[in-house]
């Protein structure tokens, strides 16, 4: 297993955001989180990534628990996590936000920097290198030198997951990457994550959109008030009484 | 790189040949507080303009370059640059102190904190009378020498201090032109998002502190032996409070606004001065219109021509 996870729970005063769930990652699966609003699919996230501390279970990866590791050195293990909200930094051009995660792996000393010697030349070359690949990878190579103002919200979003690719993770958590695309772009990035997964990563993604679950997912876990309450094939969560019900009474709700 | 060295051979080259042009050792006077304020805004803007943190306590550093080097030279005999070391030293470890229960902190406590820091520095020089001579502080600072030349003219420090603010300006420079820069850019985003993305913000947050101190403390060094005299009436809130507007009318988050704010607001009073009542309504005024007019500061004048790092 790269990721699992133990009666782990998360309660925001009397709220249980996450109440209690186990999972399994398989190395090179695709996993799909599905759940109503609110139902912790977010929080379930913080957990893994270090942004929150769960009051309860634990969180295995790569066979290590990894509880007490803050955020940053989970980034570094190999988790690499694209959020929710757009969360682009504004002030560095789209090739630099790509650059700051390429910097961990690859960064000369202080002092190299400081006198500017010929080996920060080399590795700030090697980097621009990779930088680009991934753009090309992505599609967004014309637009290096913008800044994340000047792209579209599909741009921002594909460059938010070549942020996180740049830190050659194991596993990717991708919090809702189609929402609010439309369908051309919903196609793009479905190609984008079929290609990943071809090259070895293992994802786990939230997503809403049931079609897009189905078509990149080998296994679902469904989410309701923090609490795992399926898990299945996407054919057999499409078909279990327990998510129609959750499903069909949002629905009925959001509906009158 | 290229684009930014081009622009600082010509302002230097200009500065430098200042004193030639105007031999008033008044005006080279004021010029030398230009360079040892650009000293300190050089660092602070790191801090405040790229980290995205703040320190109402930059007077405190100041204070401890100064009168560790002023202290250790008059009074123990020792050589000008083991002081100015030693203050740098000191500078360092204090910061270091600071900056640690400063990571949880932001906005206005961050303020609070680092405020905190200046006045308890202003109070020890003030109290420890032994040592730092109390309010009325004390004199005959060695002059410094360099390369066996006296620096005991007006003229001489212009070109010792001017020389620093050069090689400090090089220095931030390379450091926001490199890896370590881009780090202490994305902190200006939700903490949230470069911790994701594998970049230890609490190293950045403290190296930035450490930076923004060891500029102050070897501009405070400079000060001790261009004054000759310290008190504690020189390292107020006052002026860590000007030290933050001289970056802000400047320009945060670029070089060249800390250096081109730290020469407005030391220019400005002198020119003032001639108005006398009036001097602080038009001071006042002054700082009114630009942060009304020109939020991002003088250097938005002409942005694309001193785009440093960002
Ligand atoms: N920081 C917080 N403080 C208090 N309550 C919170 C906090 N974050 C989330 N919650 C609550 O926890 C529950 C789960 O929220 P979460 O954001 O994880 O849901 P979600 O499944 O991601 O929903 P959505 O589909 O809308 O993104 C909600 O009831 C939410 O109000
Ligand atoms: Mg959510």
């Amino acid at each position: 297993m790269l990721l699992e996870t133990k009666n782990l729970t998360r309660y925001f005063g009397g709220v249980k955001a996450v109440d209690g769930v186990d999972i399994e990652v398989k190395e090179g699966t695709i996993k799909g989180i599905i759940g109503p609003n609110g139902a912790g699919k977010t929080t379930f996230f913080h957990l893994l990534s270090g942004h929150l501390p769960p009051q309860k279970g634990w969180i295995k990866f790569k066979g290590e628990i990894i509880n007490h590791l803050p955020p940053f050195e989970r980034a570094r293990k190999g988790i690499g996590r694209v959020f929710q909200q757009p969360s682009p930094f504004e002030n560095l051009t789209l090739m630099e936000n790509i650059l700051i995660s390429l910097d961990i792996s690859n960064s000369p000393s202080l002092f190299t920097s400081l006198l500017r010697l010929p080996s920060l030349g080399k590795s700030e070359k090697e980097k621009e290198k990779q930088a680009i690949e991934i753009l090309h990878f992505l599609n967004l190579e014309k637009k290096l030198h913008h800044f994340p103002s000047s792209l579209t919200h599909f741009e921002r979003r594909k460059m938010e997951i070549g942020r996180v690719l740049a830190l050659n993770p194991s596993l990717l958590l991708l919090d809702e990457p189609t929402a609010g695309l439309s369908y051309r772009e919903k196609e793009e990035i479905k190609e984008i994550i079929w290609e990943l997964k071809e090259k070895g990563l293992t994802i786990l993604v939230v997503e809403h959109d049931m079609e897009l679950i189905t078509d990149i997912c080998e296994e679902v876990v469904v989410l309701n008030f923090g609490k795992k309450i399926a898990e299945g094939s996407p054919w057999e969560i499409k078909n279990n009484p327990l998510v129609k019900e959750v499903y069909l009474g949002e629905e009925y709700a959001s509906g009158s | 790189m290229r684009k930014e060295l081009k622009g600082l051979v010509i302002f230097f080259g200009l500065i430098f040949l200042f004193p030639l042009l105007v031999k008033s050792p008044y005006y080279i006077g004021v010029l030398v507080f230009w360079g040892i304020y650009s000293i300190i805004t050089l660092g602070l803007t790191i801090l405040m303009g790229y980290a995205g943190q703040i320190s109402l306590g930059q007077a405190g550093f100041f204070a401890v370059g100064a009168y560790t080097s002023g202290i250790l030279t008059t009074r123990f005999g020792l050589p000008p640059w083991l002081g100015i070391l030693a203050g740098l030293g000191l500078s360092l470890l204090l910061s270091l102190f600071l900056a640690l229960p400063s990571l949880k902190l932001k906005g206005h406590y961050l303020a609070m904190a680092t405020l905190g820091f200046g006045e308890i520095v202003h109070v020890v020089l003030n109290a420890w009378v032994g040592v730092t001579g109390g309010p009325s502080g004390f004199g005959e600072i060695p002059a410094l020498s360099f390369l066996g030349w006296k620096l005991d003219s007006e003229m001489s420090f212009f070109y010792f201090t001017w020389g620093w603010v050069f090689l400090f300006f090089l220095f931030s420079l390379s450091l926001l032109k490199s890896p370590y820069g881009r780090a202490l850019r994305s902190l200006h985003a939700e903490e949230r998002i470069p911790l994701s993305l594998g970049v230890n913000v609490y190293f950045y947050k403290v190296f930035a502190f450490l930076w923004a101190a060891f500029y102050a403390s070897f501009a405070g060094s400079l000060y001790a032996h261009f004054m000759t005299f310290l008190s504690p009436s020189s390292f107020t809130l006052i002026l860590s409070i000007l030290l933050v507007l001289m970056i802000v009318v400047g320009g945060l988050g670029n070089l060249w606004g800390a250096l081109l704010g730290a020469g407005i607001l030391t220019f400005l009073p002198e020119i003032l001065r001639t108005f006398e009542d009036f001097e602080m309504l038009i001071y006042g005024t002054f700082l009114i219109l630009v942060m009304i007019f020109l939020p991002k500061g003088l250097v938005s004048l002409r942005r694309g021509k001193v785009a440093t790092g960002d």
